[in-house]
């Protein structure tokens, strides 16, 4: 590993630098008074299904496909109330566009530990941020898999992912489940990441990473017929949840906040997990062509979930975005405070430039302020681009953000809209015209939650002009939980 | 969680070697899911510098044919003490109780009084049952795959 004063990071106190109100009141301890909480209420049935959204603009004529999401859904159920975002079972949320509309269905995801506790009407496990009395020891990482984070479907296959766990298999017709997915023998019940980076050719590069027990991060390379090409474990102290990585034409990149597990702490998951600014940020530069080729660059502590893309240059210097805030907050209290009722700050996530030079120098630069949920047009994986669409602006509090934006990343310009009061926007996805040339020809689709008027609906922005914001809205008659993350496929 | 994986080609040679003295361990092992394989059954001493179920604290074990309902096996000879016991069905036959890369297990398991570990096995003690100079110990345990 490099030593840390090797570096020279020409703004490596920015991370630090980033202005947080600490002071900041927690607001709406009361749920019946502020309607935002409705994007954390349980969702109201297991099966959801709507024919026609209703529109309001002008949906393209040539946009067909279907989006599906994921995310936490039955956040209550056999009269407990889990206390953490993330806890919540998934339900595939899936939008199909053709000649009749857009239609809706969602479906709460039947994983075994659901089926366990249903047949017993009962929560039988403690979950991520949960922790429940009388609860049975979890065996291994699926017995608490939720299946909740993201969706990936590839070579014909639909996999709803979690990132403890395995990937779970869906059936496409009725997106039930059907299984754990298992990449070869003895890779069974591995943990598999819900940010897997797909290339233009189909190759899959993954990771995992198990924390109770072992503290080791799996490495996957799959390729576009979805078979098994390697996967590695790699014991790696100390560690804590990863939720996301880049890869590059070369490499891939990992970084490792100091948000790590000790082992033995009474609670749940995320009470174990300790923020240790001191161990700063390790990044793991691993060679795609070797996984035991692997590198260490240290960096100043952060925690971030998300990447934008990365690329490395012909003198093999890495880039790559991350959203970084200064501590972990939003994860240990924002978004287990909010189950409770109370929606409260915590330190911004910022959309940050990483560059990594072979021999150790680099720097980060805050290049597009507070932000979250960056996505790319698919096809630029691991390649240099010049956009990038994400959720932004000043959110109430912070970290609910209400615009979405792109960002020109050669030019140093953003545009972006703004919802109205009363709608919160989520993760919109990039979807190419069918006829795209430029990187920007296409729409970005995404959902929001009008919880003013208590439902859920669909915007389709012409990424080329975000700021006119979207040229078609599609409403559904109820509302959805806030989920993660989705995936726009054309079948 | 490595149960028996290492040690179970020397069960039957350490099995034929007890003096033929009466029973004094008595294990039900229910659970078995199905009539494929075998089911493996192993008793253990604590011993120094081996984690539990660690094949070196191996004092017994046998194997009988999976018939898809509960099985009886008894041990004999034990000297009187703590004795942990384990189990597991090795659906496929080969020998060895199946894991993934990083030691979970992929067939059914098992230990005494029905202990479980967190995301490994259970303690030598929460696993254990005593021996006594006189008398059948008797315990059960139900497999989990």
């Amino acid at each position: 590993m490099l030593d840390r004063r090797q570096l020279m990071w020409a703004s490596a106190c920015q991370l630090a630098a980033l202005n947080f109100p600490s002071a900041v009141a927690a607001r709406s301890a009361d749920p019946s008074s502020d309607g935002r909480l409705l994007g954390w209420a349980s969702v109201m049935a297991d099966n959801l299904d709507h024919p026609a959204l209703t529109i309001e603009g002008k949906l393209p004529a040539d946009l067909r496909g279907v989006l599906r999401r994921n995310g936490p859904a039955v956040h209550n159920r056999h009269g407990l109330r889990y206390e953490h975002w993330f806890d919540g079972d998934g339900m595939i949320q899936e939008f199909r566009f053709s000649d009749a509309g857009i239609s809706h269905r969602g479906r709460v995801l039947k994983t075994p530990k659901l089926k366990r506790e249903d047949a017993e009407s009962k929560r039988l496990y403690s979950a991520f941020g949960t922790e429940i009395s009388d609860a049975l020891p979890v065996r291994m990482p699926d017995d608490i898999n939720t299946a909740n984070i993201s969706i990936l479907d590839h070579h014909g296959e639909l996999l709803a992912l979690w990132e403890g766990g395995s990937a779970s298999i869906l059936a496409r017709d009725s997106l039930e489940w059907t299984g754990f997915k298992s990449w070869g023998h003895g890779l069974e019940g591995l943990p598999f990441t819900a940010h897997p980076k797909v290339e233009a050719d189909g190759t899959v590069w993954s990771l995992g990473y198990t924390l109770v027990g072992k503290s080791i991060l799996v490495l996957y390379h799959i390729d576009s017929n979805g078979r098994l090409v390697k996967a590695v474990p790699v014991p790696v102290a100390p560690l804590g949840m990863v939720h996301d990585f880049v890869v590059t034409r070369s490499h891939l990149v990992i970084v490792l906040p100091p948000f790590v597990h000790e082992h033995g702490q009474p609670g749940t998951i995320l009470d174990n997990h300790v923020w240790r600014p001191e161990l700063g940020s390790r990044v793991l530069v691993v060679a795609k062509d070797d996984f035991d080729d692997r590198r260490w660059v240290q960096l100043p502590a952060g925690f971030g979930f998300h990447h934008g893309n990365g690329w490395e240059d012909r003198d093999g210097v890495i880039h790559f975005d991350h959203c970084v805030a200064t501590d972990p907050g939003i994860v240990t209290d924002s978004m287990s405070q909010v189950m409770r009722g109370e929606l409260v700050p915590s330190p911004p996530e910022h959309y940050m430039r990483f560059v990594l030079h072979p021999d150790g120098r680099g720097y980060i630069e805050d290049i597009a302020g507070a932000a979250e949920f960056p996505r790319i047009a698919d096809r630029l994986t691991g390649l240099r681009n010049r956009y990038v669409y994400m959720m932004s602006g000043e959110g109430d509090p912070n970290w609910l953000l209400p615009a979405v934006s792109k960002r020109d990343l050669d030019r140093g310009t953003m545009e972006s809209f703004s919802f109205a009061p009363g709608i919160l926007p989520e993760e919109h996805v990039f979807v190419p015209f069918p006829d795209a040339q430029a990187e920007d020809d296409g729409w970005l689709i995404g959902t929001v939650l009008a919880y003013e008027r208590g439902v859920s609906g669909l915007t389709i922005f012409d990424a080329r002009g975000i700021s006119d914001g979207p040229m078609a809205y599609g409403w559904l008659p109820y509302p959805l939980p806030l989920g993660f993350h989705g995936q726009f496929s054309t079948t | 969680m490595p149960i028996l994986r290492s040690a179970t080609a020397v069960l039957v040679a350490i099995t034929l070697s007890l003096p033929a003295v009466a029973d004094n361990l008595a294990i039900e092992v229910k659970g078995v899911r199905s009539d494929k394989g075998r089911v493996y059954v192993a008793v253990h001493k604590p011993t120094e510098n081996v984690t539990f179920p660690g094949a070196a604290g191996m004092v017994a074990g046998c194997w009988r044919v999976a018939d898809g309902g509960p099985l009886r096996i008894s041990f004999s000879g034990l000297e009187p003490g703590i004795y942990a016991v384990n189990a597991f069905h090795d659906e496929n036959a080969n020998g060895e109780l199946d894991t993934n890369i990083l030691g979970i297990p992929l067939e059914g398991y098992g230990f005494a009084n029905d202990a479980t570990g967190v995301m490994g096995p259970p303690s030598f003690l929460d696993a254990s049952v005593e021996v006594r100079e006189t008398g059948t110990t008797s315990t059960q345990m139900t497999l989990l795959y």
